[in-house]
């Protein structure tokens, strides 16, 4: 079988817990390559927690993440070091190292896991840098820049090791609509110039329905996957009264439920 | 009553009901803390012998920064505190050995005592607060604003990028430090005995060289450099164990100063025994 046609990440039967406390259970989808995937629903419905399981650090209770074909919690500690090495993470709150500069930041990845000169660090660095739109904040601290920014300093990091997926912890929390926009633009263009597959956790539905491919709806009841498709074709077609009401709060407006 | 509960029970056990219960949850608390540090303290071998092989993901600027934080920037307040103490030493010894007639002898009172033991003392005492502290905050809040996250996502050990620099910061600084406090306490106890026993400084002096021993030296600055592992190993790992919390990072420092000092007081009483055997 071609590698283009075995889903980029898997998830099958995922059931993820703090100690005791359950957060999801069963949870099973599929996310393709090249897809914009958003994992979606309401607030504390556990759709951080499942990323930093497919992320690689919280293991499942029980249950498979399968990338490229290989179950990245059965396998040992230097597979599943190489499977991670192949992501890129933005966090939800940028997670910049506060002493260092945009640039030590974005160039951090590059200097400790490879052995690329400087000069070639430093083209790669402007690259990323440039591509999030920020070419001359190469000497300030995340102190001394906005919150939009730190997003897109974060999403340059994320990137410069040129990863197969990305992942986005809630990319627009904290930011108003126009930086928001302006991130979903950012993501787009990723997604198009380079083809990295993009996981994306939010409750923006704006971002949703602007730039998700596919996308899965975690139920707070259930703790499961109340939908999974295009969050466009699951408007349409969803029964469940709690996922259309989710969905169009801020797309098709108040009214499209209530009538 | 309720708060004494929610202080002293264990969080997540049932409240004992007889006394077997209790020493049996206070000791698996016990082995599991042990076995916390154990794991730690290797953790950190590791990483140094990682270091040595040329793998380890420690840049020299950061080990640079941390040796500047930790020694430099620490030279104010330790010769502060080390002149002071040393000039009460001398001034309390010379009320007893006044009545003796054996002033003279505070010179070596003060140089024995500083020397062999308390200069490391004080100054592992004033590191844990200021240092170790310091580890527990930075590392706390890097856990809370999710850095060691990060780190953990880009292939790269936290103990290595992290710890590892705070460590060796710690454990090159502080036999340094040991030092320097011990010159100033001495210092300090030379002060007083010029101002007040009308001691000349070259007298002082004579006394003081006289009365210290290279075993003295070499025991206090081992002294110095173990303290320097203990309170690097405490705040590091109650940082790196911190809550995701304000809170949590409050816990965390404070846990770090008392695991710094009572780690310091306990490996001296170790150490006291150890080369009491050894008749050093």
């Amino acid at each position: 079988m071609n590698r283009k046609d075995v889903p980029c990440i898997c998830i099958q039967n995922l059931t993820v817990a703090y100690d005791d406390r359950v957060i999801v259970r069963d949870l099973n989808f599929n996310i393709n390559r090249g897809d914009i995937f958003v994992i979606m629903g309401m607030s504390g419905c556990g759709k951080s927690t499942v990323m930093r399981s497919m992320i690689g650090l919280l293991p499942p209770k029980s249950g498979r993440i399968i990338i490229d074909g290989i179950d990245m919690w059965a396998a040992n500690d230097a597979t599943r070091n190489d499977i991670v090495s192949n992501f890129g993470v933005s966090y939800q709150s940028g997670a910049l190292f506060s002493s260092m500069t945009v640039w030590e930041n974005v160039a951090l990845p590059l200097q400790l896991k490879t052995n690329m000169n400087a000069s070639a660090i430093n083209k790669r660095v402007r690259e990323k840098l440039s591509m999030v739109g920020l070419d001359n904040s190469d000497d300030l601290y995340p102190s001394e820049i906005s919150g939009g920014m730190i997003k897109r300093v974060a999403i340059a990091r994320a990137m410069v090791m040129n990863p197969r997926v990305l992942f986005f912890d809630e990319p627009s929390a904290g930011l108003d609509p126009v930086r928001s926009a302006g991130l979903d633009k950012i993501i787009l263009d990723i997604n198009h110039k380079t083809g990295t597959t993009i996981v994306m956790v939010t409750h923006d539905l704006s971002s949703i329905m602007n730039i998700a491919t596919n996308s899965v709806y975690i139920d707070i009841d259930t703790q499961s996957v109340g939908a999974y498709g295009a969050p466009r074709d699951i408007l349409k077609t969803t029964k469940n009264g709690e996922i259309k009401r989710f969905l169009s709060q801020n797309y098709g407006g108040k009214n499209e439920t209530t009538k | 009553m309720k708060w004494r509960e929610q202080i002293f029970r264990p969080k997540s056990t049932v409240s004992p009901k007889n006394f077997r219960e209790s020493v049996g949850n206070i000791a698996f608390y016990a082995a599991q803390h042990i076995a916390q540090v154990t794991r730690f303290v290797l953790q950190i071998f590791v990483a140094i012998w990682n270091m040595l092989r040329g793998r380890a993901s420690l840049r020299r600027i950061d080990l640079k920064i941390e040796i500047d934080k930790a020694g430099l920037r620490a030279i104010p307040i330790v010769c502060l505190i080390s002149f002071m103490i040393g000039m009460i030493m001398a001034f309390v010894g010379n009320m007893q050995l006044k009545m003796f007639g054996a002033q003279i002898y505070v010179a070596a009172l003060v140089a024995i005592s500083v020397v062999r033991i308390m200069g490391a003392i004080m100054t592992g005492i004033i590191m844990a607060g200021r240092t170790g502290a310091a580890y527990a905050a930075e590392i706390g809040s890097m856990r809370v604003n999710q850095e060691i996250d990060a780190l953990q996502t880009m292939g790269v050990s936290p103990i290595e990028f992290l710890v590892l620099p705070r460590v060796l910061a710690l454990t090159i600084t502080m036999p340094i430090l040991t030092i320097i406090s011990d010159i100033v306490a001495i210092a300090g106890g030379m002060f007083v005995a010029m101002t007040i026993m009308n001691v000349s400084m070259a007298e002082y002096w004579r006394m003081t060289i006289d009365w210290i021993s290279f075993n003295n030296f070499g025991v206090g600055v081992l002294h110095g450099w173990l303290f320097g592992w203990v309170i690097a190993i405490a705040g590091c790992m109650c940082g790196m164990r911190a809550e995701r919390t304000a809170d949590g990072i409050g816990r965390a420092t404070t846990r770090a100063v008392v695991a710094g000092i009572v780690g310091c007081v306990v490996m001296t009483a170790i150490l006291t025994i150890i080369f009491n055997w050894l008749d050093i």
